[in-house]
């Protein structure tokens, strides 16, 4: 062997030779060494990843019931309900309204919604399978369930009722 | 440096920016949530506050400090508002009519094709049988068509999606909840009162005729026809008056706002008798505390 070719050798280390390990050993390490860390790198971009998109679905889940909160309570406050006599006869309400005019509730629509059955009430409101509870503050009206989950979306209204100023609170949840 | 390293370099180089993206993402994903009150929930309690203060004839005392002291207390702890009232003088010559209250506005809507998917009520404006066919008579509930009564201490009325939205399942809207598709409103001209309705692009549908019907001097007077076709801008105008003088002043009820805020708008009529006095445009700040 010519001492040019010599030179372009990689000399194997000295432990290797004596332990009789050949010389491919080395590469397999780099790889394994690579292959774990690749690996670990892709389970964290995978967990990471999964986490970031049940954020996300989460987050879009929730924005969609602070509007159907806020939908339910613009309904609640701005309408009379359909049909507009809906008190007469709970169980023929379309749509549940509580305003005798816009933002002023209609004394004989609270009570008619407050003796209605609870689960009618859902239906009618459209809560999308939400539980629902709704206070009138300073009348100390309340209508449904405590709240009871770590999720709760609410949302607040000031309104005129029995001539007085009112806070209308609306809290909805997924039991 | 060995050859090694380059590669070394080069990987943790790559990961620490698969880090920081990952982290980015993770992030924004939280903050885009995390950003505070709904603004729709914000300015939906400012617009309840200010109609009740209306409402309660505060507004009308154009007092500031009945006005600030009623407001502080209607104020969720969460929010803070200011608001600036421009108060316009107006003397009539002629007495406008003693109908001007009762005013009846009346129409219906016909979504394209689809006309049962309607029967939603919302701020006294529809009560629409959704078997109904488009009512163009008298106003009358019983005939389905829309019955609406103003009151001239709150304008503009606006009529937004949620005004008129689907009952069914079936029947999906395009509208997005705080659109407004119409709004009614008055103001004071040269002439005198000019009432109008105006039509907002509405991409769910569209409103097939709306008319506006008034009793003036025992007459009943059609006063606005909007017919079915692309977003159109009308207006009628009534003149129950010679205005002779119109000038303003202004009541400034201020409260610290900090950060981001909304701003919206209310006008109200003071009347003495039938007569209309003075014309208030309310402009108001809506903000986190």
């Amino acid at each position: 062997m010519s001492e040019t070719f010599r030179t372009w050798r990689i000399p194997v280390p000295a432990r290797f030779r004596r332990a009789g390990v050949r010389k491919g050993v080395a590469f397999s390490i780099d790889m394994t060494i690579a292959a774990l860390i690749f690996i670990a790198v892709f389970i964290s971009v995978i967990t990471a990843w999964s986490s970031v998109l049940d954020t996300s679905s989460r987050n879009t889940e929730r924005k969609n019931t602070e509007i159907l909160t806020l939908r339910i309570a613009d309904e609640l406050v701005r309408s009379g309900g359909y049909p507009s006599n809906w008190e007469d006869d709970p169980l023929s309400a379309m749509t549940i309204g509580l305003a005798g005019t816009n933002r002023v509730l209609d004394t004989e629509k609270v009570q008619a919604f407050i003796n209605m059955d609870y689960e009618t009430a859902k239906q009618i409101l459209k809560t999308g399978g939400y539980d629902f509870q709704l206070k009138l503050i300073n009348s100390g009206i309340t209508k449904g369930p405590v709240p009871d989950s770590e999720n709760i979306f609410y949302t607040r209204r000031v309104v005129l009722y029995n001539g007085a100023n009112e806070t209308m609170e609306l809290y909805l949840w997924r039991s | 440096m060995k050859k090694g390293y380059v590669f070394t370099l080069d990987a943790a180089f790559a990961i620490s920016i698969i880090v920081a993206l990952l982290l980015m993402t993770y992030g924004y994903s939280i903050t885009s949530y995390a950003s505070g009150a709904d603004p729709v929930a914000i300015k939906r309690t400012a617009s309840d506050i200010v109609s009740v203060l209306d409402y309660n004839n505060v507004l009308d005392t154009l007092d500031k400090n009945t006005i600030e002291s009623e407001l502080n207390q209607l104020l969720p702890p969460n929010l803070n508002m200011s608001m600036k009232l421009y108060v316009y003088e107006t003397q009539y010559t002629v007495e406008c009519p003693d109908s001007l209250d009762d005013f009846d506005f009346v129409g219906c809507y016909d979504y394209t094709g689809t006309s049962s998917c309607w029967s939603g009520s919302k701020a006294g404006f529809v009560t629409y049988p959704p078997e109904e066919n488009c009512y163009s008579g008298p106003p009358s509930e019983d005939y389905g068509g829309l019955k609406f009564t103003p009151s001239f201490s709150s304008m503009p009325v606006d009529i937004g999606c949620d005004d008129i939205w689907a009952q069914s399942g079936s029947c999906e809207s395009d509208c997005d909840f705080d659109d407004v598709v119409a709004q009614l409103n008055i103001e004071n001209t040269e002439n005198g009162v000019n009432i109008s309705l105006s039509r907002l692009p509405f991409s769910a549908g569209h409103i097939d005729s709306i008319i506006v019907r008034g009793n003036f001097d025992g007459q009943e007077v059609d006063l606005e026809v909007f017919n079915s076709g692309e977003p159109s801008y009308d207006s009628a105008e009534i003149t129950c008056g010679q205005e002779e003088e119109t000038e303003y002043e202004t009541i400034q009820i201020n409260n610290d706002l900090t950060g981001d805020y909304y701003t919206g708008e209310w006008k109200f009529l003071t009347f003495t008798g039938s007569q209309i006095d003075k014309y208030v445009l309310v402009e108001y700040k809506v903000g986190l505390r």
